[in-house]
């Protein structure tokens, strides 16, 4: 860039005023020099009005942020009450000069106000942005896609042709090439500077000077330049996006008029505001009424909620942030005190602490060369302090060894830190963000509330040794607090895998607070003013969508995990009407296992389950009548059948008063079927063997039936595969069926053998090693040798000729195989 | 330590020679102050390597693509921290340090080149023994190192491959490096530096056989780690500059390899290096040894070594051929697996423009 002349710098930012006289303070947002010169200018100039460029609708929070309790970092959030849900959000940090603005106003007892356009406007815009980004990256992917992206278009935007009228699609591409200049002009703008990126160029001449107005006129410069050079450009590209400029600043000139209108002396209002704004509000004419009747406003709610510098830093992909909140936060610090200079040291100083904890070494020496380094980077592109950036390369050098990868963490610990802001009692929130805070309270849950994720380890059964049935009981309430938490779709805590098998009443979770979780909070709103009214909205609204009998079932483990003994009668009348029209046997029999387990273990969570236990004797009926008809089905489903066959199984295994006689009658039926999936059958047979329902004379006859050589080698061995699914020592017991087996075998000619051998493997690879030890026992002493001599014969490394006749047989062709 | 033959006849010249009016344009242009010791200011240094213009005359780059390693290369010799520059084979090391002695001190020659003999003498001083048996001790007599020139001189030692060097000769240069004074005891005096003292290491973190730098020794110096360059271009730049200058410098009569060759060349090594094509789509595997920018650099001359003795002068496929099978298959068993998997898979497969290369490959290796 060439330089400015100076006459021309004093006539651009001489006087930053309105035509009335309304002074105008640009700034960056999280810009800690920004607050620091603005508490100079504010002292200096001790307005009587601070107007802020945040949504006027949002005044009202004003009081609130400024209460003795807050810490930052906090934002302000508004969010549209019909779903989905859209919200905006404005982070604060303590160096915002925003909050500042505010604070100073508070203290020195003058009023401030909001005056950007309210949210209720502001939504709609920001929408239909929205919405127009998504089409366009849609638009480019597409023409990336069809090969007609013009790569070379990023370099002809800086003369860009005017088009007569361009289609949707070209428009789309227009405003993509448009933003991809303008991001570049930054990154041009450091690299003419020699620095590494932007966020160097600005720090280092901007942030570091605190001699008087020099920030107020440099930013302001540094803007008005910047809008030089993109504003017409995006009026033609960007149509939208210079729309919505020129509308908010239209807006705040009319929230500025209006005050002066009110009786402020203009000398005594000051505006803080995005420095790019700066030229458009002292030249724009403000909204009208009837300009401001006409914009569409959807309804919007307002509220307050804690932030996360981790949020805030760049590395959470959101726009507004800084990259290094915590430095910056050192920075300010450093400003106040009037001690600036010492900040390469005390960052220094501290980084080397916690690179000490990770990684044992780091000497102060180390630390004086790196502020020495620091220093001497610092000395080649001027300025007077360095730079972040000057900081960590200084760092990697001297106290890393040169490794960038050994002190990232350190960097992010120190850059980012794991701050998040606090709100106190009493402070405007939404009803539900009350109801969470005094829930965690209550529960004694505030410790987890961090950035730094955290286990918790409960047990849902009582606590003898204490007084209160509260506490006896806290556990088993925290548990029912986080599972709404989930089941709302509020990602504070996560549940993990049972650790403890078989221990029904422990579960573990991980906890974690982050800003979203906040933002799920609140936009829990909409569903009820309580966890426990927007959960049990939530439940009905899930039952009367669903289609499936097991869905429904999901929900009943939902009810039961949450507590919601109100929704029972509903959730009974669905599953009652989904039992009777399924025809799923998979689907019943999950349902009716899902409620099994609720009734054996819903006491250990206080649940009421008898409503339940007609439903379980309705759904297990069901499956057992369903069982016959969905047995004729393909290999495939058929071990999917099994699981769920094996499910009521254990059912009627668990809880009386089930049809019983019906299930055992079917699986007769299934088991001595000619037509079910052999698979199916002997499985079926294999659960009555085991129930002792099999005569010994019936087991012969069906096996002699299954392996005739009648049936398919692929029928019958699938057929044996089933009946050995469950119960083997049941069959290692049963010397009969060995020897039948053996005799079909013997029976098959080659082709059937390799058949059947194909099947049988599989049935066989299933078995324990002391399982298959005890068939050699068994083919042993049915062919008299000697046990041991079978078990080492089949120990052998395989011949050649052996292994390549097995690997053939993975190439078999079965012709009809179906 | 002057140079009294005539230039021309030299194999190789430093860095100081090669690029004398470079050096002597930035000293005229100098605006910033001079560091003491230093022959120009520090931010001419960083021009005199990174290239840029000074008045009229025109920098050549000497180091591409990490602008802010030379920063902190620079920033560090301003300091009164030892500079150790560590990296693969072939990252420009010893060629990056050559030149900042050269810019900073104007002399790169006090050097010592490290290796498994280098004594603990070579580093602080030794004796003329026959005039110490004439005389007994005396200046005369002693024969300083060039870390000692250097400390007398306030200019830059430099020491070549660090890590070569047997563990007790580091230890030597521990406490030079927090003294900044040699001893002599046999004559009862001390040298002690003069300000812009400085000294550059460089070191290799891939190849066998390298005694490990102790931690005390590593705490003496900034550490700069020299990255393998970031992009195909870069690279591609790197080594037609190099290329031609050492073409120039060693009277190669062939002409320069056409740019296409080199970016073959260099895209076959950057592609064994990453173990996956510069597409990312395909995996291959890497070779047991190191494919180093300075080796495509190498085989690139002595393709047109080999071209101007024997062929017509224009470097071919051929020679070529012969140069990355060389650089290539160092283990002769595995990377030949690994050098015909990459012909068979990937440069077979790549079209007409590469099927000459291949098909002289194909005939080298069979």
């Amino acid at each position: 860039m060439t330089p400015v002349p100076r006459s021309d710098f004093e006539s651009r930012t001489g006087e930053l005023r309105t035509s009335e006289g309304v002074r105008l303070f640009g700034i960056r947002h999280l810009s800690a020099a920004g607050s620091w010169h603005l508490k100079q200018f504010l002292d200096a100039v001790q307005p009587d009005l601070v107007l802020i460029e945040s949504p006027s609708d949002t005044t009202p929070l004003i009081p609130d942020l400024c209460h003795k309790g807050v810490k930052p970092p906090v934002a302000i959030m508004s969010y549209t009450t019909e779903a989905p849900v859209h919200s905006l959000l404005y982070p604060l940090a303590a160096y915002s000069p925003e909050y500042q603005g505010i604070l100073w106003a508070y203290r020195h007892k003058r009023e401030s106000r909001f005056i950007d356009l309210p949210s209720d406007i502001k939504a709609p815009l920001y929408q239909l942005q929205e919405k127009l980004r998504i089409r366009r990256i849609e638009e480019e992917l597409r023409a990336e896609a069809i090969g007609a992206v013009d790569t070379a278009s990023t370099e002809q935007a800086e003369s860009p042709q005017p088009v007569m009228s361009p289609t949707p699609a070209e428009q789309m591409t227009q405003a993509g090439v448009y933003y991809r200049y303008s991001s570049k002009l930054y990154d041009t703008v450091a690299e003419l500077a020699g620095e590494k990126d932007f966020e160097s160029y600005w720090e280092r001449n901007f942030e570091h000077n605190l001699a008087a107005d020099v920030y107020m006129k440099a930013v302001a410069l540094h803007s008005a330049e910047m809008r030089t050079m993109t504003a017409g450009y995006e009026r033609e590209a960007a149509p939208l996006d210079a729309s919505i400029n020129a509308l908010r600043e239209g807006y705040m000139k009319r929230c500025v008029s209006q005050a002066i209108a009110e009786g402020y002396a203009p000398d005594k209002i000051v505006v803080i505001l995005g420095a790019y704004h700066v030229v458009g509000v002292m030249a724009c004419e403000p909204m009208s009424d009837e300009e401001l009747a006409q914009l569409t406003r959807v309804e919007t709610r307002i509220t307050l909620m804690p932030y996360s510098y981790y949020r805030l830093s760049s590395f959470s992909g959101y726009g507004a942030g800084n990259n290094a909140p915590f430095y910056y936060e050192m920075m300010y610090e450093a400003m106040a005190k009037d001690a600036l200079d010492t900040l390469p040291s005390r960052y220094l100083t501290e980084l080397s602490r916690v690179y000490r904890e990770k990684h044992g070494y780091s000497s102060t020496a180390s630390v004086i060369e790196a502020v020495c380094l620091a220093q001497s980077l610092q000395y080649f592109h001027g300025g007077l302090l360095p730079t972040l950036a000057d900081l960590h390369d200084s760092a990697v050098a001297t106290l890393a060894g040169g490794e960038i990868a050994a002190i990232a963490e350190s960097f992010a610990a120190m850059d980012v830190g794991v701050r998040i802001g606090a709100l106190p009692e009493g402070v405007s929130q939404t009803p539900v963000q009350d109801d969470m805070n005094r829930q965690i309270r209550t529960l004694k849950l505030e410790k987890y509330r961090t950035v730094v994720q955290q286990s918790l380890d409960l047990d849902l059964r009582e606590n003898r040794r204490v007084q209160s049935e509260v506490a006896a009981f806290l556990d088993l309430e925290r548990s029912v607090f986080l599972h709404r938490l989930s089941f709302l779709g509020i990602e504070f805590a996560r549940k993990e895998n049972r650790r403890q098998q078989g221990a029904s009443w422990a579960e573990n979770w991980v906890l974690c607070w982050t800003p979203e979780v906040e933002i799920q909070v609140v936009e829990t709103v909409l569903l009820g003013d309580t966890l426990e009214v927007a959960s049990a909205y939530l439940l009905k609204e899930r039952l009367e969508k669903a289609v499936d009998v097991l869905e429904v079932a999901a929900l009943v483990r939902v009810a039961c995990e949450c507590r919601m003994e109100e929704s029972i009668p509903q959730i009974v009348a669905r599953l009652q009407a989904l039992a009777t029209e399924s025809e799923s046997f998979a689907g019943v029999a999950g349902a009716a296992r899902e409620i099994s387990f609720l009734i054996q273990y819903g006491s250990i969570r206080r649940f009421a389950t008898e409503p339940f236990e007609p439903i379980l004797r309705q759904l297990f009926l069901k499956g057992a009548l369903l069982l016959y008809p969905a047995a004729a089905c393909n290999d495939e489903t058929a071990r999917d059948m099994a699981d769920s066959m094996t499910q009521l199984h254990l059912i009627t295994q668990e809880h009386d008063g089930l049809s019983d006689d019906v299930w055992l009658a079917k699986l007769d039926t299934l088991a001595r079927s000619g037509d079910r999936n052999p698979y199916l059958c002997g499985f079926a047979f294999s659960i009555l063997m085991e129930r002792g329902k099999v005569e010994e004379d019936v087991l012969a006859a069906q096996v002699s039936l299954h392996l005739s050589p009648g049936n398919t080698a692929q029928a019958g061995a699938a057929w044996f595969e089933g009946l050995s699914r469950r119960n083997r020592y049941l069959l290692l017991s049963r010397l009969m069926l060995w020897q039948q087996l053996d005799v079909y075998l013997e029976g098959l000619d080659s082709e059937g053998f390799k058949r059947a051998l194909v099947c049988l493997r599989r049935a066989f690879a299933a078995f324990e090693p002391n399982e298959k030890a005890g068939v050699c026992d068994i083919l042993a002493e049915l062919w008299g040798i000697d046990a041991g001599g079978v078990a080492e014969y089949l120990q052998e490394e395989l011949s050649e000729e052996e292994s390549k006749a097995l690997d053939d047989l993975g190439d078999f062709d079965f012709e009809i195989f179906d | 330590m002057p140079n009294t033959a005539d230039d021309k006849t030299l194999l190789r010249l430093p860095a100081e020679k090669l690029y004398a009016n470079e050096i002597e344009a930035l000293i005229n242009e100098d605006k910033d102050p001079v560091p003491a010791g230093w022959q120009m200011s520090p931010r001419q240094v960083f021009t005199f390597i990174t290239g840029g213009k000074a008045g009229a005359v025109p920098i050549t780059p000497k180091y591409i693509g990490h602008n802010r390693l030379v920063e902190v290369a620079v920033a560090t010799l301003l300091t009164d921290r030892a500079l150790l520059l560590i990296g693969e084979p072939g990252t420009a090391k010893s060629w990056l340090s050559e030149n900042l002695a050269a810019a900073v001190f104007g002399d790169s020659t006090k050097i010592i080149q490290g290796t498994a003999g280098t004594s603990e003498e070579q580093i602080r001083y030794s004796w003329n023994y026959a005039m110490l048996l004439a005389e007994g001790p005396s200046d005369r007599a002693l024969i300083k190192s060039p870390v000692m020139t250097a400390m007398e001189t306030g200019g830059i030692a430099r020491i070549e491959e660090i890590s070569r060097c047997q563990s007790e000769v580091q230890d030597a240069l521990i406490s030079i490096l927090s003294e900044k004074t040699i001893a002599i005891t046999e004559l009862a005096r001390e040298v002690s530096a003069k300000r812009g003292f400085s000294l550059i290491a460089t070191a290799n973190t891939r190849d066998k056989g390298v005694n490990d730098m102790s931690a005390a020794l590593k705490r003496r110096f900034n550490i700069v780690v020299l990255p393998t360059p970031a992009t195909l271009e870069t690279e591609i730049g790197i080594v037609k500059k190099r290329v031609g200058e050492i073409s120039a410098n060693y009277q190669l009569t062939a002409h320069l390899p056409a740019d296409e060759a080199i970016e073959k060349v260099v895209t076959i090594f950057r592609e064994l290096r990453a173990g996956q094509t510069l597409d990312a789509k395909q995996k291959i595997k890497p070779p047991s040894g190191v494919v180093s920018t300075a080796e495509a650099i190498s085989l690139l001359t002595g393709a047109m070594a080999l071209a101007g003795s024997f062929g017509d002068g224009r470097v071919k496929e051929i020679d070529l051929a012969a140069g990355l099978q060389g650089a290539v298959v160092k283990d002769e068993d595995k990377d030949q697996a690994v050098w015909n998997e990459y012909l068979e898979n990937i440069m077979k497969k790549r079209g007409t423009k590469w099927q000459p290369l291949y098909k002289a490959c194909r005939e080298m290796t069979s």
